[in-house]
């Protein structure tokens, strides 16, 4: 059997759309990044005002917007690119 | 206190939410009075950014407060947009090429805080050009629902512009360290700002349809990696 993440995982139909356009390199650092946030042992930072309830992480271009309010459950919300020019 | 006088603070708070702070960077070759008069407004700022990076909030709120200061950018704000922004943009850009080259001569990583700032102004500049009464709905609608919010993303802001600035006036190693680590932390803060304002230009809503997944494999199978 294999090894349980300490928390549930909620997938929102919308993550899994952008999550399908995104290339192979980083689709393998976004699901490490989720599995780490699943096994409590990083946390992202919360957003403002309507959305204080949701978090923020980034996983090199791409942002995670997630929300761990819910006790032993992390609701996984959107996959978004950065949109920096610098680089 | 009249009511006059609190409209006309509540619409100069407003302001500042709207004014781009990087409007502060000189764009080469097109020093004007204008410009002049700003540099030498902040002056005494950075002197005091660079006196100890760690005050740098309590440096920005002064200069939130310091109300020809504000006159001062809102000018030059409508200044730069009224002249080629392309060229501003490029400029200042040019600038952040030369704060990171800064650090990283060094040895210090500021590559992560810059790229939040960049993504920050870069999203400030094409609202405010493309659709300027959606950016005004949304600041001006944090501005009313979340004022201690809205005033610490000004303090955020202002103290992230002096922090850059201040950068390239350090002499040592130590004190561009410690402007480093303020740097690190505060983009970190602006990046929620920015996304919250991302999603609230867009009227975000969570849709609420899930799938469940316990173990990797699980994932894995949601997200469509096997």
């Amino acid at each position: 059997m294999s090894e349980q993440f300490k928390h549930e995982a909620l997938v929102e139909n919308r993550f899994k759309k952008s999550f399908r356009n995104i290339d192979s390199e980083h689709k393998k650092l976004i699901f490490e990044k989720m599995k780490r946030l699943l096994n409590n042992e990083i946390q992202g930072e919360y957003l403002k005002g309507p959305y204080k309830g949701l978090k923020k992480v980034r996983v090199g271009k791409y942002r995670i917007i997630y929300s761990d309010h819910e006790p032993c459950r992390v609701i996984f919300y959107d996959v978004r690119p950065r949109e920096s020019a610098y680089t | 206190m009249r009511k006059t006088s609190i409209l006309v603070i509540c619409v100069s708070q407003a302001l500042k939410m709207i004014i781009p702070s990087y409007s502060l960077i000189e764009v080469e070759g097109s020093e004007s009075t204008l410009s002049r008069r700003v540099n030498e407004h902040i002056e005494r700022y950075i002197r005091l950014v660079l006196e100890d990076p760690s005050n740098v909030e309590a440096v920005a709120l002064k200069l939130l407060n310091d109300e020809e200061a504000m006159l001062l950018l809102a000018s030059k704000m409508i200044d730069s947009i009224r002249r080629e922004s392309e060229v501003s943009w490029r400029s200042y850009l040019g600038f952040l090429g030369t704060v990171e080259e800064k650090f990283r001569d060094a040895g210090i990583d500021v590559s992560e805080a810059l790229e939040v700032v960049v993504e920050h102004d870069e999203w400030k500049l094409r609202s405010l050009m493309e659709d300027l009464s959606k950016y005004v709905e949304v600041m001006a609608a944090f501005f009313v629902n979340y004022r201690d919010e809205a005033e610490r993303y000004l303090v955020v802001s202002f103290a992230l512009l002096l922090l850059l600035v201040s950068s390239l006036k350090a002499e040592t190693p130590r004190q561009l360290r410690a402007i480093g680590e303020e740097l690190a932390r505060l983009a970190n803060e602006l990046e929620s700002y920015l996304v919250t304002f991302m999603l609230m230009e867009e009227n975000y809503k969570v849709e609420g349809e899930f799938e469940p997944a316990r173990s990797p494999e699980e994932l894995s199978k949601v997200l469509g990696l096997e």
